[in-house]
């Protein structure tokens, strides 16, 4: 190999297009979660990929390791969506449980496992997700939208409210969620991301785990 | 101890504190880059650059069509005479969905237009069947319509045949919850929803969906379930019109409109 004949470039080479591999797989993980790929949705839910990635790192990584994966792919998620609630708190909890699966002691690494992992983690994506929408703010966002660029209440609530209020004020309610929709979502929503999640993500899995292996067996693994 | 620490670690730190701050840019800006590299690099694949020709189901929907031009040329002449002016038509944007939200709660869709062809945030989005969102972000090339089947979104609507007002909200299926503000109804089944005149982002009477079913005794009013006119979960092209821009001092005047709803059928 080219690398062989060249010593002098041969340490820092691969840990460089180690990093460049790392971006370039999370950058086209957000951007295939924004496209709905036929074959890749199923009852309308789609593939969760940045979940998938980060199960993919967190199965020969640390701890640590793992939470700093999930919170910078739960802030592109936070940046693909919408912030509040946020998606930091499920991918950090993916990357925790997955590293702490310790993989390599009971499971054997096959993409079988990784896909198995990846059901599970989805399911865990999902209800972390359904219990933050129950128990905290839904997008306020929304709002400081509207504020920022002044002219309009944006959606249509405010002008109701104000026109409602003097006829039945009784109605006026936060947009959102309600808990009961949250957890009749939830369980479909939960399948089905589990089920297309774990189909898809040996496309990720694989070939990154095929190159950590490569490099780790070439060298110390670069974290 | 920090300071070995620091030694052996500090490319890495510095790596990890730089993705850390690139991401919470990104979350920042509400991913408008990510949305702009996309729009870039699914340009080659869109082949057909042209909004559908308008398709015509069966005869039924071409009955419904004709019976709506001239109930369309019947509003207009009679909004000739009261002095308003329907600006709604003018200036609309064909755009095509290029992407949907990245996770399985929300509803929204990312749509290939954006400021450059003068979409701003605040823009009514329809589609073949009626209303379907609007515009809650825009960048360059491209902009963020929130569905109207979004549990966030409401929407001022009312009943074409009673002019009941009320207002709807996404379940996340292709069924809207609608409320009404008074207490007793004559809502059944069948009714038709559009737009309310009280809406502050739609022209009034813009279709949205058909009443199913309907919960009198549900506290403290009446909720409806609305089927939605257009089909949501399957759009590829909308069309976006210019923002409604109601300005914060209208709003009493539009208030007024909306109390006394009746009154100004009535005249």
């Amino acid at each position: 190999m080219i690398l062989r004949r060249l010593p002098r470039f041969r340490a820092p080479d691969p840990a460089f297009l180690n990093w460049v591999i790392v971006v370039l797989s999370v950058l086209a993980c957000a951007l295939l979660s924004l496209a709905r790929l036929p074959g890749t949705q199923l009852a309308d839910v789609g593939v969760n990929w940045l979940m998938i990635w980060v199960v993919s790192w967190s199965v020969r990584r640390s701890l640590l390791q793992g939470a700093i994966a999930g919170l910078i792919l739960g802030l592109l998620q936070d940046a693909l969506t919408a912030s509040q609630p946020s998606h930091v708190v499920s991918l950090v909890i993916v990357g925790l449980v997955t590293a702490l699966l310790q993989k390599q002691r009971y499971i054997q690494e096959d993409f079988i496992s990784v896909a198995l992992i990846v059901f599970a983690m989805a399911v865990l994506t999902e209800t972390v997700f359904a219990l933050q929408l129950t128990f905290m703010v839904q997008d306020s966002d929304l709002a400081t939208v509207a504020a920022a660029t002044g002219d309009f209440s944006l959606g249509d609530s405010l002008l109701d409210a104000e026109s409602g209020a003097q006829t039945d004020p009784g109605w006026v309610q936060q947009a959102g969620y309600t808990p009961v929709e949250i957890w009749s979502r939830h369980q479909r929503v939960a399948l089905s991301s589990a089920i297309v999640s774990s189909l898809w993500a040996p496309l990720i899995a694989y070939p990154l785990n095929l190159w950590w292996e490569w490099l780790d067996r070439s060298q110390e693994l670069p974290r | 101890m920090l300071y070995h620490w620091w030694n052996q670690y500090w490319s890495k730190a510095l790596l990890v504190a730089a993705f850390v701050s690139l991401a919470w840019f990104l979350r920042q800006t509400n991913g408008a880059l990510l949305q702009e590299v996309f729009y870039g690099i699914t340009q080659p694949l869109r082949l057909n650059t042209a909004p559908p020709a308008e398709q015509l189901s069966d005869a039924r929907t071409l009955e419904l069509q004709e019976r709506l031009l001239e109930l369309q040329a019947q509003n207009q002449q009679l909004q000739t005479t009261l002095g308003e002016v329907n600006e709604a038509e003018a200036g609309s944007i064909p755009a095509p969905i290029i992407g949907r939200a990245a996770n399985q709660w929300w509803q929204h869709v990312i749509i290939g237009r954006g400021k450059g062809d003068g979409i701003k945030v605040g823009s009514p989005v329809q589609a073949a069947g009626g209303v379907v969102g609007y515009v809650i972000q825009v960048t360059t090339h491209t902009s963020k319509v929130l569905l109207i089947s979004d549990p966030r979104s409401s929407v001022g609507a009312m009943l074409t045949r009673t002019r009941t007002q009320g207002y709807v909200r996404g379940t996340a299926t292709d069924q809207l919850e609608m409320r009404f503000f008074e207490k007793d109804l004559t809502v059944t089944p069948g009714d038709v929803v559009v737009t309310s005149s009280s809406s502050t982002l739609f022209a009034p009477g813009q279709p949205i969906g058909i009443i199913q079913s309907v919960d009198q005794q549900a506290s403290p009013v009446p909720v409806a379930r609305v089927k939605l006119n257009a089909p949501i979960s399957k759009l590829e092209w909308v069309t976006v019109y210019p923002a409604k821009a109601v300005k914060i001092e209208n709003q009493a005047e539009a208030v007024e409109d909306a109390t006394a709803p009746s009154a100004l059928v009535g005249s």
